[in-house]
């Protein structure tokens, strides 16, 4: 029991951090970003082009993987889904195609198989007599961290505040003199950053591989729905949520309970479906108008 | 009291213009086992394109799952041909009723779900019909799906006959359900209920306010939406085209790669015009088959473990069709004629230009 509401805890933590970015894009923005799984592999093999191809220090690699996964997702912002944006099929259909487009990119020049990267950590720690990979716990406190920047950026500094304003009316923001599209080229870059990040700890334990973007988009989608718009710590909590139900699913024949790995993501995906019945602006959204 | 004339008749020549050309095609005898299996492809994509605008492009009820109303159609209709042995005919209908079921079970949450909510929710329960497939794999076969060859199709198709002539009455069945599906959906989008559908895209209260119930005409729309798509993903699994019925992949009629075609089909054609998903869709698969059939020259380039350079550049290319021309290729020619949807209002509130 104390194993599994560890490992429910560390996988949470992780899955906060997966749809921190996603968050970013769509609170400010209202655009739903469905290329950010795909940012979350771009950082994974980044990294491993970085570590295994040009020799890098693994430390160092993790770094240039960030950048580059900022860089890509500023670039996917500014020259394709800026001009769009104005409508949600379209930036739907550019962002999922881009997803696909880096995919293919992937099998071609990596193949299809996964490829696993270095442990940021190695090691293995005893927690409360459960052993637990210190990547993991590395990646709960990455986590921590990153919440905790982010909370900094937007709540302490001048772009914080104009992503706040943005959000609240973007019209009001743009006649107080907030550029609009560099606001949001930042949110692109930063919400890159947090993928690449997210992506170096996703890839373990399975290794990147090409359609690793799917599942960390649906978690980032799940989310920030359940948790409802704008709001961060509506997110975190709906992160909690599922990775909890998702680890209960994944040990519950230990439990005697008559799921287990092949159920992994239906129970936590209907009992979304079921809140968003009774509470259609997710767990602490702002009242649709 | 909502109703709107609606004089022009473009969108009513160029559904029987694309239908006659596609009943003619056979006569001249161009047409090779290849080209067959392509139009036959171009005419599922198109109803199932245009069934999704119906509710995504009319009615602005974006939808992420509609291969759940098509696999789920495709699915029920053919475990009952294959456990039950039911006749195809009573199968393809069982399977469209179904569908219809399963967007009852969507509507549920989607009368108070918009946007990107909606599309959650479409999405997780496409995801979460595939789960299930995997997990009773035993009676659907799983991820490398099931086979069965219905005895006799209607009267003149069988597993017996051979393969050119199957291929040009399938053909000409797949034709038969797009003329009759593609009416339908033209003729109720420009009705009364079309009108009231594009309220509901453009503003629910007003159409509260003048005594219209958005949430029956949205029930309407799923129900309309979901029975056209499983109608024809019920016949697709019948015809002896399709070997495998699979969940996942490529030709999944569960995946997401379903889904997402047909939107992309309805995005390039023009969304909320019901003929620019048709028109779209075969661009789609001709521009598919075309670059397929580049020289041999670049025969290394196709396939490179299972994908390969040619559905990169093909997506390269969709999305800057998208980046130049977002009202699509029907409304962009037509101008006024067609008028496509109003497509900041498909999706996000945040962005819409006050």
């Amino acid at each position: 029991m104390e194993q599994i509401l560890l490992f429910a805890l560390l996988k949470s933590s992780l899955y906060a951090l997966v749809a921190l970015g996603f968050t970013l894009i769509f609170s400010v923005g209202g655009i739903l970003n469905l290329a950010h799984g795909a940012m979350l592999m771009a950082g994974g093999y980044f990294a491993l082009i970085a570590f295994q191809f040009l020799g890098v220090p693994l430390e160092l690699a993790i770094m240039l993987a960030i950048a580059a996964s900022a860089l890509l997702a500023a670039a996917l912002y500014w020259c394709i889904v800026r001009h769009i944006q104005y409508s949600g099929v379209l930036t739907l259909v550019v962002t999922l195609s881009f997803a696909l487009a880096l995919q293919i990119g992937a099998v071609i020049a990596f193949g299809v198989n996964a490829r696993s990267l270095e442990p940021v950590i190695g090691g293995i720690s005893l927690i409360a007599n459960v052993s637990v990979e210190n990547v993991r716990i590395a990646a709960f406190a990455s986590s921590w961290l990153a919440l905790l920047l982010f909370w900094l950026l937007v709540e302490r500094t001048k772009l914080g505040k104009a992503i706040r304003a943005i959000s609240m009316s973007q019209k009001g923001a743009a006649l107080a003199g907030i550029r609009i599209e560099r606001t949001y080229l930042w949110t692109w870059a930063i919400s890159g950053a947090l993928a690449g990040l997210a992506g170096i700890f996703f890839a373990y334990p399975g290794g990147i591989s090409p359609t690793m973007w799917i599942d960390p988009l649906i978690i980032s989608f799940a989310i920030v729905i359940l948790g409802g718009i704008g709001s961060l710590s509506g997110s975190i909590i709906a992160a909690y949520l599922i990775g909890f139900v998702e680890t209960f699913t994944f040990y519950a024949p230990q439990l005697k309970v008559p799921l287990g790995a092949a159920w992994v993501g239906v129970p936590s995906l209907l009992i979304t479906i079921l809140i968003l019945i009774f509470r259609p602006r997710g767990l602490l959204g702002k009242p649709v108008e | 009291m909502i109703t709107r004339k609606r004089t022009s008749a473009h969108a009513y020549l160029i559904l029987v213009g694309v239908l006659a050309i596609l009943a003619i095609l056979p006569w001249l005898g161009i047409l090779s086992p290849a080209w067959y299996r392509t139009l036959i492809a171009a005419q599922f994509l198109a109803i199932f394109a245009m069934s999704w605008d119906l509710l995504g492009g009319c009615t602005g009820q974006v939808n992420l799952g509609q291969a759940l109303f098509i696999g789920g159609a495709a699915y029920a209709s053919g475990l009952i041909g294959l456990y039950l042995h039911w006749p195809p005919l009573f199968a393809i209908l069982a399977g469209a009723l179904a569908a219809m079921l399963i967007g009852l079970l969507v509507v549920v949450p989607a009368i108070r779900l918009r946007g990107p909510y909606l599309a959650l929710v479409t999405l997780i329960a496409l995801i979460a019909a595939l789960k299930l497939v995997l997990i009773y794999s035993d009676v659907t076969g799983g991820l490398a799906g099931f086979s069965f060859k219905p005895n006799d199709f209607f009267p003149p198709l069988g597993y017996s006959v051979p393969l050119k002539q199957a291929l040009s009455i399938s053909y000409y069945y797949a034709l038969g359900l797009l003329a009759l599906l593609g009416f339908a959906i033209l003729w109720i989008t420009r009705s009364r209920w079309g009108a009231i559908f594009e309220g509901i895209r453009e503003d629910e209260m007003a159409l509260a306010a003048v005594g219209v119930n958005p949430a029956k005409f949205k029930i309407l729309a799923f129900l309309i939406s979901s029975g056209a798509a499983g109608l024809a993903g019920a016949a697709y699994v019948h015809l002896p085209i399709l070997p495998v019925v699979q969940p996942a992949g490529a030709g999944g009629v569960l995946s997401l790669d379903l889904s997402l075609l047909v939107i992309v089909a309805s995005v390039v054609g023009g969304l909320g015009t019901i003929v620019g998903p048709l028109i779209g869709a075969f661009v789609l698969k001709l521009g598919e088959f075309g670059l397929n059939q580049l020289p041999s020259q670049f025969d290394d380039l196709k396939n490179i473990e299972g994908t390969g350079w040619i559905t990169l550049v093909f997506l390269l290319l969709l999305i800057f069709w998208v980046r130049f021309m977002p009202r699509g290729l029907v409304p962009t020619l037509f101008g006024n004629a067609i008028r496509g949807a109003n497509l900041t209002l498909l999706g996000s509130e945040k962005n819409r230009p006050n």
